[in-house]
């Protein structure tokens, strides 16, 4: 089924049931107005083809929004409303966005007069872009993933392959924001499963998060691991009644072997919980385990097993030494992913897209960074890294873009930032500065100038000053050094995290 | 027990919980305004506080606050 045809299917269904950030119901009637207001408004002032950036909150218009993009074959663009103005004047420059639907525009299109019905839309090309979701940079600049009709097509219908349970008697939390792909796992589920749609306002208060999924009866939630396991927290979990819960989706970082266990214990066989895996460039996640409670089938190794890909991607591991093709079971290597979820590549910007894909064997694949292998029936297990790109928080940051602006910050002669696993948040993040001559630099000083150019996320957890970074034999700062060197004081920091 | 009351003892238990001896409150603080505050924080923050006032919230009770303001009220409705 295409997207237009599964949007219209859920417009027209007694199904439809959103709810705004207070967990109110919104009228079916109004949304379906909004939303007709909206793609009216597309029509009229965007071209067919057009990129429309939005940025509202996490409430329903934003939803209705969305939805009129991808039913009028207008590109999706959403942007963080807390965003700071730099990096949405980057991504302007970067995405040359047709139209800004912005809180302003919202409440124009609907106090305005209707416009009437405009001229009928082209058909809607399946290899047209779909939406653009923008993540961190490895030069100071964010990059525009762009994403086809046909790869959410796919998507989509693998959804209703994997989650035939799921439908219109289930209430989805969603918790990711609007620019994080992950979202558009929940609007899939709306579009695939029609169910009920609820907007999490926990805002990271794991007691919050607990109070929506008891108040709204609600039966799927998928989050990052993090989000998930404070809930499991004794201090929560004993106040909370999570007995709604059919459905837990865990994915956007490491899925620790610990927390799978915990939440067996606390949730009962009756929930069914998924790992999922995959890059942004290739339509959200290409890969999902359902775990069954066997250990051997769920786990190898104390590292969960991210699973078996869905239909239409292709993959493979690569010795990332010899560039070989690695085929024998539990051999590490890098994954490459192909195929069909493919993203088309990073918006205007031919340079950076050459550069991470590669062409093998006749197909091409996004390379992406992941140490990997996979096991007898085909299933793989991430286990790393092999640049410095981490999840922090559930967010994908990388660590020399951080350095980049953190360098431009007066006072600052070098900076190296350096990444220690902690559980709680992915990675704990100090950055070692080598201050200028005559200049005092203070841990909050930095924060506070970082924090009009970088999202929270991004900006470090501690800072420390070194009076000169160490150089390895080719000249370059070390990080290998600098990790040793500072690990004592990371270690203790992150115990009392 | 006073507002001013319950300003100080959270005050001592919100630089505990974040390691900061400096730290000051008002009502407007929110989770954006303390370095430190996240999700596992917040957690450890709701069981010291209940420790320090020998009270114990219910979900509803300690999922509203937004701020340090809604939090004191929260304590001084409970104890108070």
């Amino acid at each position: 089924m295409q997207i237009l045809d599964r949007i219209e299917k859920l417009l027209a269904s007694p199904n439809l049931r959103l709810h705004d950030q207070e967990g109110a119901r919104v009228p079916s009637g109004a949304f379906r107005q909004a939303f007709h207001a909206v793609s009216r408004h597309l029509r009229r002032h965007v071209p067919l083809g057009g990129k429309v950036a939005v940025r509202l909150g996490q409430d329903w218009p934003a939803l209705a929004c969305a939805m009129a993009c991808m039913a009028t074959g207008r590109v999706y663009l959403p942007l963080g409303p807390d965003w700071p103005e730099h990096r949405i004047e980057q991504i302007r420059a970067s995405s040359r966005f047709d139209l800004l639907l912005d809180a302003p525009a919202w409440q124009g299109i609907l106090a305005g007069p209707s416009e009437g019905e405009p001229d009928p839309a082209g058909p809607l090309d399946p290899e047209a872009t779909l939406y653009i979701i923008y993540t961190s940079g490895s030069t100071g600049e964010p990059k525009g993933v762009m994403i086809s009709r046909r790869s959410y097509a796919c998507f989509l219908r693998f959804l209703d392959q994997f989650f035939p349970r799921v439908g219109p008697g289930d209430n989805l939390l969603q918790v990711a924001r609007f620019t994080f792909d992950m979202a558009l796992l929940d609007l899939g589920l709306l579009l695939s499963r029609q169910v009920g749609h609820f907007f999490s306002a926990a805002n990271g208060s794991a007691f919050r998060l607990a109070l929506e999924i008891e108040d709204y009866g609600i039966t799927w939630i998928d989050a990052v691991p993090n989000q998930v396991g404070m809930i499991m927290e004794d201090g929560v979990r004993s106040r909370a009644d999570l007995s709604s819960l059919r459905h837990l989706v865990l994915g956007g970082s490491r899925f620790p072997w610990q927390l799978l266990q915990s939440l067996r214990a606390k949730l009962g066989p009756g929930v069914d919980v998924v790992n999922a895996y995959g890059p942004t460039e290739t339509t959200i996640y290409t890969h999902f385990k359902r775990f069954t409670g066997d250990p051997a089938g769920d786990a190898h190794d104390g590292t969960l097993c991210a699973g078996s890909p869905v239909p239409g991607v292709t993959w493979t591991l690569v010795d990332p030494l010899r560039g070989r093709e690695i085929r024998e079971p539990y051999a590490r290597g890098e994954l490459l992913l192909g195929g069909e979820l493919l993203m088309q590549g990073y918006c205007n910007d031919p340079e950076r897209t050459a550069r991470c894909l590669v062409r093998m064997g006749g197909a091409t694949y996004y390379r992406t960074g992941d140490l990997a292998y996979r096991n007898e029936a085909g299933e793989i297990f991430i286990v790393g890294r092999t640049d410095e790109t981490l999840k922090r928080r559930g967010y994908r940051v990388n660590l020399l873009d951080i350095d980049s602006y953190i360098q431009r910050l007066p006072g600052v002669q070098q900076c190296m930032t350096l990444a220690y696993p902690a559980d709680s948040i992915d990675h704990y993040l100090l950055t070692v500065v080598q201050p200028q001559s005559g200049h005092d630099l203070d841990p909050p000083g930095l924060k506070s100038q970082l924090a009009s150019v970088l999202v929270e996320y991004q900006i470090p957890d501690a800072f420390a000053f070194h009076p000169g970074l160490p150089l390895n034999s080719s000249g370059k700062l070390s990080r290998k050094a600098l990790m040793e060197e500072f690990r004592p004081l990371a270690e203790v920091a992150i115990r009392t995290l | 027990m006073t507002r001013g009351d319950v300003q100080t003892r959270l005050t001592r238990v919100f630089r505990e919980v974040f390691r900061n001896g400096d730290l000051e409150l008002q009502d407007s603080v929110t989770a954006k305004d303390v370095a430190g505050w996240d999700s596992l924080n917040h957690v450890k923050l709701v069981l010291a506080v209940e420790a320090e006032f020998d009270c114990r919230f219910t979900l509803r009770e300690i999922g509203r606050p937004q701020n340090v303001g809604d939090l004191m009220d929260l304590i001084l409705k409970k104890v108070g």
